[in-house]
């Protein structure tokens, strides 16, 4: 019982002092704030958005930015403004559940080709080798022309495509771990393979994984824009950012705001979410910094 | 010679005086042992003659006169013509200290062609010749060897080569066989010793283990907490200590012909070098200190000729 | 030397079961999709049950499955790609005229990556804190970041609608590479740069880099002999998988670009259920990203001599 509460305040001097740095580095926290921002933006659209995002004002049509219309409207007198804040939504979604599915699948393909070892391994990793060979933009091509078009199958398909980084790193942290003496000491005890996994093995990764999926929900949002970008994902009237940045192609010379801001978005939310991942891993390795 | 010399490390938690106004001689064709505790200021030291001092060190006072020259007066390029040319150092794990992505024999051939006009091939006969000196057999096929083809003893004898090819006036050997077998040990002091014969350099033999220098070491220098307290020659050392730490020390060794009923432990902690004890430094451990010793910084004194110690109570112990 | 042609032997036959995994993959697409793959051939033409059947028989659809995958392979090594469902023409064919385009683009990308990457990286970390650091790891962190479909657009804007200068698709002037080998370059720069900093700045702290000033050696010597050659160790793994981006990367551009490479095919066939030619292309891609990480690997064991005993 005590060694419960001295774990626990070890770990919140270890969360203090993590905090501390991650507070220093000003980068970091334009990333944190990011990360504090586009949830907001996302949960409550309806209040910051000014119109609906689907509705058409077909007089109003090629507006460039302007009180009414802060980002202007696009060819169906859409305001540009209110499908950026709702594409936020789109994207957030995206981004976190692909990361989920990639952590989910690819940390029990991990701890099971770690643990196991043996062929197992051998066949699980020759597995993720082979989706590996592939760019990720051809795989997930290949997914979508089986499941078809659409945001979830872009969910889909960026989630499969990120499965070997997660069980790469897992299954090297579980070599290691499973070497050290409190593993051996909880085998010799009795406890059973399962037990073992997620109740000794699995803590231990828990930082990595978590920094990992820090560092890939940036690029899942990227990715899923590109292929929303090609029509792959959401289909319109949907706002979501990729798409929309295609179909302003055709206004480039005369209504450039429509590709700009949403392509504006993505990059804002691409760089906080990186410095955020960086300062986070600073924070917690500080060797790499000055 | 170094006089007065004080190298301190900048760091956000406040100065920290790894060396502070040490002082000592080494002749030529001398052995110089510099003996203290991890942490007194030894490497700090040896690495400030060679100016090596890592962000956030610095060198901020004294001389160090080789050769008639001061060494810290000298600007970075002439500083880099005497590093491996007529002072040389080696450090305490070999392993890390060789490049692992070149082979051994060309490492050791860089030394040499940096600093002599030698072309590459030349450079490499010297480089086997001085292979198979410092053991190594079979040199030439060795010579082409990466380093994580030799084993720890073999590293630091190539380490020594490199180190010795341009025949250095001077070799400053960091710990060189802390991270070694005991075995081995011997065996490279050995080397050490035969090589100095050879080549005629002085050797300054930085070390924790005081029973080491004792074989090799014509004079020895005792360090604590960044300051030099005692240097005389070896036989004085071990019969006629005379500061409180260096008997201290010589009491702590186990010996095969003295018994005794327990071996002399030092009380009480190394002091943090950002804030050192006031006065002389080694006097909350002292057994022997007195108020005086708390306020007032012992100088070193010259009690018999080639026989200095730092210690305000020298006279009376 | 002989640690090396071991290695080398060795990678190349794990690559070989591999590929066939990949061509197993490919091959159960057209399997996967929901419905008959009769469908996708007839496009909603009636036609009589003897014509159905003639088909079914003709692509091997009534055999069983892994008897059509080994008629797939036998397919593949003899040279039949199959057949274009849109415009009719032999696969081969399409991919033939169209792969060079791409591989132009992606060996650019990696070019710029490596050229502008590496020495920035270098200098960062030499330099570290300095302004130079910063603001060439601001812009690295930009070029991570930024997707490069806008990017391309935004490029667009400014040169080829604004200012004219610089054709906005196409592949037949030098012109028309500048803005998407900038494009592609973009991200692989950033990284390249980042990576080689973090790396620079590890090896730099080394002891062996201490030993080499210890010998006496030129800062410069240091720098770029001792310490490059082992910081660029890491860069070099990931070369192979910064290519595998950069391919990525291309399909994208060459939508944006209408570069004529097998990246817009590939889209173009997704649109229109064009299966022989999306197994085709992804097939393509897949092989030349096999064969240059096999290349790397090489390149790797070729610089850090431990890794060729494992």
């Amino acid at each position: 019982m005590f060694k419960r509460i001295e774990k626990a305040h070890g770990h919140v001097d270890e969360l203090a002092e993590v905090w501390r740095r991650l507070k220093k580095n000003k980068a970091s926290l334009f990333g944190l704030l990011v990360f504090i921002f586009m949830p907001i933006m996302a949960i409550f659209s309806p209040y910051i958005a000014l119109h609906d995002p689907i509705e058409m004002h077909l007089d109003e049509t090629l507006l460039p930015p302007s009180w009414k219309y802060p980002f202007g409207t696009d060819d169906f007198g859409r305001c540009i403004f209110s499908r950026v804040v709702f594409g936020s939504r789109l994207s957030l979604e995206v981004g976190i559940i692909a990361v989920l599915i990639a952590m989910i699948f690819g940390v029990l393909l991990g701890l099971i080709s770690g643990y196991f070892g043996g062929k197992l391994d051998t066949l699980i990793m020759r597995c993720m080798d082979i989706l590996l060979s592939f760019p990720w933009i051809v795989l997930c091509l290949l997914i979508v022309t089986i499941l078809g078009t659409g945001l979830v199958n872009v969910m889909i398909a960026v989630g499969i495509g990120t499965i070997p980084e997660f069980s790469r790193l897992v299954r090297s942290e579980v070599l290691i771990i499973k070497e050290k003496q409190y593993i051996k000491a909880a085998i010799a005890t009795g406890a059973s393979e399962k037990r073992t996994l997620f109740r000794h093995i699995l803590p231990n990764c828990l930082a990595s994984i978590i920094i990992l999926a820090t560092l890939t929900i940036p690029g899942a949002i990227l990715s899923a824009a590109a292929l929303g970008f090609i029509g792959m994902g959401a289909q319109p009237p949907t706002p979501e950012w990729g798409r929309m940045c295609s179909d302003g192609r055709a206004f480039l010379h005369n209504a450039w705001w429509i590709s700009t801001f949403p392509g504006l978005m993505i990059f804002l939310t691409v760089i906080g979410l990186n410095l955020l991942g960086d300062g986070l891993r600073d924070a917690l390795d500080p060797r790499l910094r000055a | 010679m170094i006089k007065d010399l004080s190298t301190y490390f900048f760091t956000r938690e406040g100065i920290v005086k790894a060396v502070d106004k040490v002082s000592l001689n080494i002749n030529r064709e001398e052995v110089v042992g510099l003996v203290g505790e991890s942490g007194c200021g030894k490497s700090t030291t040896a690495l400030s003659i060679l100016r090596l001092i890592p962000h956030p060190g610095r060198i901020v006072g004294g001389n160090i006169i080789f050769d008639g020259e001061d060494l810290l007066k000298k600007s970075e390029e002439e500083m880099r013509r005497v590093r491996g040319d007529r002072i040389s150092m080696i450090f305490q794990d070999p392993a890390s200290s060789l490049n692992p992505v070149f082979q051994v024999g060309e490492q050791i051939n860089e030394a040499i062609t940096s600093h002599i006009k030698i072309n590459k091939s030349d450079g490499m006969k010297k480089t086997i010749e001085l292979l198979e000196k410092v053991g190594i057999p079979d040199a030439s096929r060795r010579g082409k060897a990466y380093p994580h083809e030799f084993s720890g003893g073999m590293k630091q004898r190539a380490m020594i080569a490199m180190a010795l090819i341009c025949e250095p006036d001077l070799l400053v050997a960091d710990e060189p066989t802390s991270n070694l077998d005991v075995t081995i040990q011997a065996q490279i002091i050995e080397l050490m010793k035969r090589l100095k014969e050879d080549i005629g350099s002085s050797i300054l033999l930085i070390t924790h283990n005081l029973a080491l220098v004792t074989d090799i070491a014509n004079k020895i220098g005792i360090m604590y907490a960044g300051k030099l307290v005692e240097f005389a020659s070896t036989e004085a050392i071990y019969e006629k200590p005379r500061h409180p730490y260096t008997c201290a020390l010589l009491s702590s060794i186990p010996s095969v012909d003295v018994t005794v009923e327990r071996l002399g432990v030092i009380p009480g902690e190394v002091p943090s070098l950002i804030k050192p004890p006031t006065g002389c430094r080694f006097h909350p451990r002292c057994k022997y200190s007195t108020e005086l010793c708390g306020k007032e910084e012992p100088t070193m004194t010259e009690i018999e000729s080639g026989h200095l110690v730092s210690c305000l109570r020298v006279h009376e112990i | 030397m002989k640690g090396i042609y071991a290695y080398i032997v060795r990678r190349l036959l794990l690559a070989i079961p591999i590929l066939l995994g990949v061509t197993v993959l490919i091959f159960s697409i057209m399997h996967l999709i929901p419905g008959d793959p009769l469908d996708y051939v007839l496009r909603g033409r009636p036609v009589t049950p003897e014509t159905l059947q003639l088909m079914k028989e003709k692509l091997g659809l009534n055999l069983p499955l892994h008897v059509q995958y080994l008629r797939y392979l036998s397919g593949l090594l003899r040279g039949d790609w199959g057949e274009s469902i849109r415009t009719r023409v032999s696969v081969l064919t399409e991919l033939s005229s169209r792969y060079v385009n791409t591989l132009q683009l992606a060996v650019l990308g990696i070019a710029i990556s490596l050229l502008i990457g590496i020495p920035l990286g270098v200098i960062a970390a030499v330099k570290q804190n300095s302004v130079f650091d910063y603001l060439s790891m601001i812009g690295a962190l930009f070029g991570v970041s930024i997707p490069g479909f806008w990017f391309a657009i935004v490029l667009i804007m400014m040169f080829s609608v604004g200012l004219h200068w610089l054709p906005a698709s196409g592949n037949d002037s030098v012109l028309c590479y500048i803005m998407p080998a900038l494009t592609v370059g973009l991200g692989g720069t950033g990284f390249v740069a980042r990576l080689t900093r973090s790396s620079m700045l590890e090896v730099l702290r080394q002891d062996y880099v201490r030993t080499a000033r210890a010998k006496g050696l030129r800062e410069r010597i240091v720098v770029y002999k001792h310490a490059l050659k082992n910081a660029i160790i890491p860069v070099i793994t990931m070369v192979g998988i910064q290519f595998g981006y950069l391919l990525g990367g291309t399909v994208i551009i060459e939508m944006v670009f209408a570069w004529p490479g097998i990246g817009r095919l590939l889209v173009v066939a997704v649109w229109a259920h064009d299966i022989p030619v999306i197994q085709g292309c992804a097939l393509s891609f897949t092989l030349i990203f096999i064969l240059i990480s096999l290349t790397v690997d090489i390149a790797y064991a070729y610089l850090n001599p431990q890794i060729r005993y494992e």
